[in-house]
Formats: C-alpha cells, sequence, structure tokens
C-alpha cells in the first residue's frame, strides 16, 4: 500500500491505513518531539497527540501540499503548543529573559587558542550541547538548522517577528559554539593528563 | 568594519550572501573567519542530525490505536458487523464468566488502589487502601486474582476466536505479546525504582492495554459465535 492509498483509505477509516501512515512517518516525528523537548516519555505523549490530531483531521487533507509537510508541520505545532503551555512563565521570545542572552560574543579564556570546530565535532557533542540551550534558542536552532523551516515559517509557528527569529538563532549558534569549544578543550585536557600519566608511570 | 558590525550583518544575512564590505572584513579577519567556519561546521552537523530518524516505542502505536478506537475513528475492515444486542449480549455473556468477571473487578480495584496512592497523602491513600481491602475481603486478593486471570490470560484461552479470521486473530496475538514485553519491563522498571511514580503509571497503562485487548479478543469470540 503506498501512501497516497493509505491516505484515502485512511480518509474512510480503515484501520490498516492508519497504522501504515503511522509506520512510514513515526520515526520523523518522534526525533523532532525528542529533540525539541529533550525527555522521552514527553516525546511519546506528543508522538501519539501529533498523530491523533492528524488522524482526527486526514478528512480534510487534499494533496495540495506534501503529506509529510502537514504532518511535519502539525506535529512542530502540538510541540509548540505544548512548550508554550509549559514555559510560559520562563521564556518569552520577545524578551530576553536569560542572562547568558546579554552575551555579545563568545567568550574566550585568557591565553586559550580557538578551537576550530570544523572535523572535531560529532553529533553526540553537538546533542548534548544543544539539550544545554536556554529552550527559546533551542527551539529556532531546531527549527531552522535541524528541521530546515526558513525564518518566516519560524516567525509564523512561533508567533514572533522574523528579526527575532534570526536573532534567537544567531544567539543559539554563538552559545553553542562556546559550548562545544568548552567540551574540546576539556577532551584536550584529559588527553594531556592521561598522556602525562602514562608518561609518568 | 569592526567584528561587533560583521556579527551583526552575519545575523541578518544568516544563509545569504554577505555585503561587499563584510566580505572585505572577513578577509582580513582570523577571528571572524574562524567563526563563519565554526557556524558552517555547526550548521551541517545539525543538517545531519535533521535527516536522523529515531523510532519510538511500540507502546505508542498500542496507545494510539486504543485512541482512535475510542473516537470511533477507526473501524477494522475484518471485524463483522453486529448489532447492538449482540454486542451487549456478548459483554454480558463475557461478565457471566466468573473467573473474567473476577478478573474485571480485581483490576478495578487495583486501578482504584493505584489512583488514590497516586493522588492521595500517604495517610489518606493508605486509609483508601485499608478500606479497599476491607471491602475486597469478600474477593479473595483482588490483586492477585487480576495478576492470576488477566495476566496470565493468553489469546490460546479463547478457542472461539482461534477458529476466526486467522489475519484477526495473529494481530490480536501480536499486540497481545507486545503488551506482554511492556509489561515485564515495567515490572522490572518497578522493582528496581518502587518510588519512580512514572514507572508505576507506565505499568498501569500496560495492565489497562492488555484488559482492553483481551476484552476486545473476547468480544470477537463472543460475537463470532452468536452469528
Amino acid at each position: 500500500m503506498n501512501e497516497a492509498e493509505a491516505i484515502r483509505l485512511a480518509q474512510q477509516g480503515d484501520a490498516g491505513a492508519f497504522e501504515r501512515i503511522y509506520r512510514l512517518h513515526n520515526r520523523r516525528v518522534y526525533a523532532l518531539c525528542l529533540r525539541m523537548v529533550g525527555n522521552t516519555a514527553e516525546a511519546e505523549d506528543l508522538t501519539q497527540d501529533a498523530f491523533l490530531q492528524l488522524f482526527r483531521k486526514i478528512g480534510t487533507f487534499r494533496g495540495e501540499s506534501a503529506f509529510s509537510t502537514w504532518l511535519h508541520r502539525l506535529a512542530v505545532n502540538v510541540v509548540l503548543m505544548k512548550l508554550r503551555k509549559k514555559t510560559l512563565s520562563e521564556t518569552s521570545l520577545e524578551e530576553s529573559t536569560d542572562p547568558e542572552d546579554e552575551s555579545s560574543g563568545p567568550r574566550r579564556e585568557i591565553g586559550a587558542p580557538d578551537l576550530l570546530l570544523s572535523g572535531s565535532i560529532d553529533r553526540v557533542h553537538l546533542e548534548r550541547a544543544i539539550q544545554q540551550l536556554p529552550p527559546g534558542y533551542r527551539q529556532v536552532f531546531l527549527l531552522h538548522d535541524v528541521q530546515g523551516f526558513e525564518h518566516n515559517e519560524i516567525a509564523g509557528l512561533m508567533d514572533c517577528s522574523i528579526g527575532n527569529s534570526k536573532s534567537q538563532l544567531h544567539k543559539a549558534r554563538m552559545r553553542l559554539r562556546e559550548l562545544l569549544q568548552e567540551t574540546l578543550r576539556n577532551q584536550a585536557r584529559q588527553e594531556r593528563q592521561a598522556a602525562k600519566t602514562s608518561g609518568s608511570e | 568594519m569592526q567584528c561587533e558590525q560583521f556579527e551583526q550583518i552575519l545575523e541578518q544575512q544568516d544563509d545569504g550572501a554577505l555585503p561587499k564590505p563584510a566580505l572585505a572584513h572577513l578577509e582580513a579577519c582570523e577571528t571572524c573567519r574562524a567563526l563563519t567556519a565554526d557556524f558552517g561546521a555547526i550548521h551541517d552537523m545539525a543538517l545531519e542530525l535533521g535527516a536522523e530518524e529515531i523510532a519510538p516505542p511500540e507502546r505508542v502505536w498500542i496507545s494510539l490505536r486504543n485512541q482512535l478506537e475510542a473516537e470511533g475513528l477507526i473501524h477494522d475492515e475484518q471485524a463483522a458487523p453486529r448489532s447492538a444486542s449482540h454486542a451487549s449480549r456478548g459483554w454480558w455473556a463475557v461478565f457471566q464468566r466468573p473467573a473474567i468477571a473476577g478478573a474485571f473487578l480485581g483490576l478495578a480495584l487495583a486501578a482504584a488502589a493505584t489512583v488514590s496512592y497516586l493522588s492521595n497523602s500517604p495517610q489518606t491513600a493508605l486509609d483508601s487502601q485499608l478500606t479497599l481491602q476491607q471491602e475486597a475481603s469478600s474477593v479473595p486478593s483482588a490483586d492477585s486474582v487480576f495478576k492470576e486471570e488477566v495476566l496470565t490470560v493468553g489469546i490460546d484461552s479463547i478457542p472461539e476466536l482461534q477458529r476466526q479470521d486467522t489475519a484477526v486473530t495473529n494481530s490480536i496475538r501480536r499486540n497481545l505479546q507486545l503488551v506482554d514485553n511492556l509489561i515485564a519491563i515495567c515490572e522490572k522498571s518497578v522493582r528496581e525504582q518502587p518510588d519512580n511514580q512514572m514507572a508505576r503509571e507506565y505499568l498501569y497503562g500496560a495492565y489497562q492495554q492488555k484488559a482492553e485487548l483481551l476484552a476486545t479478543a473476547m468480544n470477537r469470540s463472543m460475537t463470532g459465535g452468536l452469528q
């Protein structure tokens, strides 16, 4: 059963078609939810919510846009709605509530050389660093750099200005750079210590 | 151009082409070259992350399917249509079986005790559990009845169903296996972390899913037998 056929049958309430659609897209949707919330239990709930909303609305899908794009946007909306409810009092995109927001450039250790990230970072490091970002930065970074949304789309999804989206993204990248450089410095320090220990033995 | 101005342009231009003065600055400034190179490395790695897929646990689908069925959004083509009277006769017949009736009573009491324990203060929860235990004294150990009667029931215990459509039987069998695995994992988590509320909730949800699946299977067998 291909996707178009599954959509047609799902619009008629066919159980097998619903499962087919779920199996085709669940990995992308779950990955998106997991990255956005950083918690498996919440990501599972959000994945279920996203598909539930999709199946409730599937009768209205007319095929003008790609089904995966429609689902993707719907999943992002579900996640953002949840995050908005959860962090309404903690975070606002239009104001810089995070004290780390004020940093205008990367903080550099005096005497420490700049470490170029190219070729030195891997996915694990980046994922860890992303989870350390303040929520507002993380959401814009994930939507733009990871999920590939444009600033005008992010502005619509997050109910903020395009300029604000750009500013948050820039700050997110700056903060990620700091975090990743810190990781590389720690690694280099550990390697030096290990070399010293093995040399003295 | 100063580095600060360059950063401002970089922020606004984002992925677009930089204007000539910014490019000239970039050529001359090692710090800003390192910055743009790092941004590029982060962006490239982020794209790789975006292409990555992660499979959710099977319980997400089981729970979603239950919800879709509860809302009447899906119907199984293989399920034979049945009248309301048949359905109610089927359910009544199910509850006329003493073991199954005991199991469902056990489930209800276990669920009530769990909810009471989770939502009340420890003292109140203790009181409620004592009351429930007293009420349940006429039904020997509700929790053990539930565990013995429901958790040990498998699809093989419902012979009528096996005579029906093999595809339906196999589907239910697969789902039961998944739920049994989930119960085993949840029970292990609860044993290892008895104070973990989330683990208890998952276990409770898994018990519910098994009871619902068995109810569906029994309902099918009864209505199938009546037709």
